[in-house]
């Protein structure tokens, strides 16, 4: 009899702490199969892509013609300038300024660059004065846009071409940005009444477009 | 004898302690069986087999094709931008520069797990952070590779219709995807707006995104 009540009381015990770890199990969750079904999947994909830039610069307007004309009798010589958009001006000559507007170059690459000019001739290349005097061959370098241009040589002033090899630098920095990246180049001829070259006379005007500054 | 008796009393308070204890840890034990559904319905006396067998599920997604690769390239002169396109399992094509699309194609995400679920993608980077410059643009369509795949879509911009990219939460595309074979396939397009005008430290130098896309529980 007491062999029995210990055994009852063993199994007893016994089954007291089966029901604290049932208890137990229920209270972390270990029953909790639910938590197990489903996962949580992560993954990647990836984009590439390089972007290329360039520098890309585009005469919009590569040409001015003044056609044909004559000093003024009585005259030492006649002046024929652009001014931007505008006609250009004779004076003391009779060449017409209908197609004679200033070059414009346009920054259309991917990056802000430098600009530097250059022509063929100079002033008596273009001329020939007989006496060396009264002639004159500029240029004038100006925004279009503002703020197209900065950081070179003068903008705005008449200055003497430059056919030395590299030409001069206008712009250190000319912009690309739409609305900011049009400059003009105006050009400015005093022609002397004993020019020795007649005919149709030209001259090349070279763009060179390098790094920004 | 009385110490025989107390001894008997003593053994048969213990009996009954233990009888007790007894009693109640078994209806216990019982109730926790059914209530875990060990032992299933309480059947009476009738006799029944029981096959227990336990199937988790899980949710997979695998990226087919993870890389949408345009390679270099540059906007045409004179132009402000040019468009890169995806289009899901064709070359990419493009206006207004000179990319190649031969290994642009949209990413390929298919749910090869056992039970739908839903799919949210994250981008790393705005189309700012990408290019910078004027206008720019990087956005994303999702769209079923496989007919019915999603089974109810989530951000009605991103289906079928370009939508810029989420970068700070993750977007929620399509509440249900299935993961039946021939039935699980979705593809997602990209659309690039790359200006002319990028940043200096961006150009001329590879860009990349990473492009996160989770799989969860489906919504619907």
């Amino acid at each position: 009899m007491k062999l029995s009540n210990n055994l009852l009381f063993i199994v007893g015990v016994t089954l007291d702490l089966f029901l604290i770890l049932i208890i137990s199990a229920h209270l972390f969750g270990i029953f909790d199969f639910k938590g197990f079904l489903t996962g949580k999947a992560t993954n990647e994909g990836h984009l590439n892509i390089t972007i290329l830039t360039a520098i890309n610069i585009n005469l919009t307007r590569d040409s001015i013609n003044w056609s044909s004309g004559i000093v003024t009798p009585g005259e030492n010589n006649a002046t024929l300038y652009t001014r931007g958009n505008d006609t250009g001006v004779v004076q003391r000559g009779n060449w017409t300024g209908a197609d004679a507007r200033a070059f414009v170059i346009a920054n259309i690459g991917g990056v802000n660059c430098s600009i530097k000019l250059q022509t063929g001739k100079n002033a008596h290349d273009f001329f020939n004065s007989l006496t060396n005097s009264n002639e004159q061959y500029m240029w004038n370098v100006s925004n279009k846009e503002s703020n197209s241009c900065s950081e070179g040589a003068m903008l705005g002033a008449w200055t003497d071409v430059n056919k030395t090899s590299g030409g001069t630098e206008f712009c250190k920095q000319f912009d690309n940005h739409q609305g900011s990246n049009e400059i003009y180049v105006d050009i400015l001829l005093t022609i002397p009444y004993d020019a020795q070259n007649f005919g149709e006379q030209s001259d090349t005007l070279t763009v060179t477009a390098d790094a920004a500054g | 004898m009385k110490y025989n008796g107390e001894s008997e009393g003593v053994s048969r308070n213990i009996f009954n302690l233990a009888l007790v204890f007894f009693i109640f840890a078994l209806i216990i034990f019982v109730f926790s069986l059914i209530y875990f559904e060990i032992l299933g319905e309480t059947t009476g006396f009738a006799s029944y087999g029981y096959v227990n067998l336990t199937i988790n599920t899980q949710i997979t997604l695998n990226v087919t094709n993870n890389t949408v690769n345009w390679g270099a390239g540059m906007v045409d002169a004179g132009l402000v931008n040019a468009t890169l396109i995806t289009h899901g399992g064709s070359i990419g094509t493009k206006t207004g520069g000179n990319w190649s699309g031969t290994n642009a194609l949209g990413l390929f995400v298919e749910n090869i797990g056992s039970i739908n679920c839903s799919l949210s993608i994250q981008a790393g980077k705005s189309a700012a952070g990408f290019f910078g410059g004027t206008g720019p643009e990087y956005q994303w369509n999702v769209s079923n590779a496989h007919a019915n795949a999603c089974g109810d879509w989530g951000e009605p911009s991103s289906h079928g219709l370009f939508a810029n990219v989420n970068v700070s939460a993750a977007a929620v595309v399509c509440k249900k995807l299935d993961f039946h074979s021939g039935q699980r396939g979705m593809y997602i397009d990209f659309r690039l707006v790359v200006p002319y005008d990028v940043n200096s430290t961006i150009a001329n130098v590879l860009q990349a995104d990473t492009i996160t896309i989770s799989g969860d529980t489906a919504l619907a």
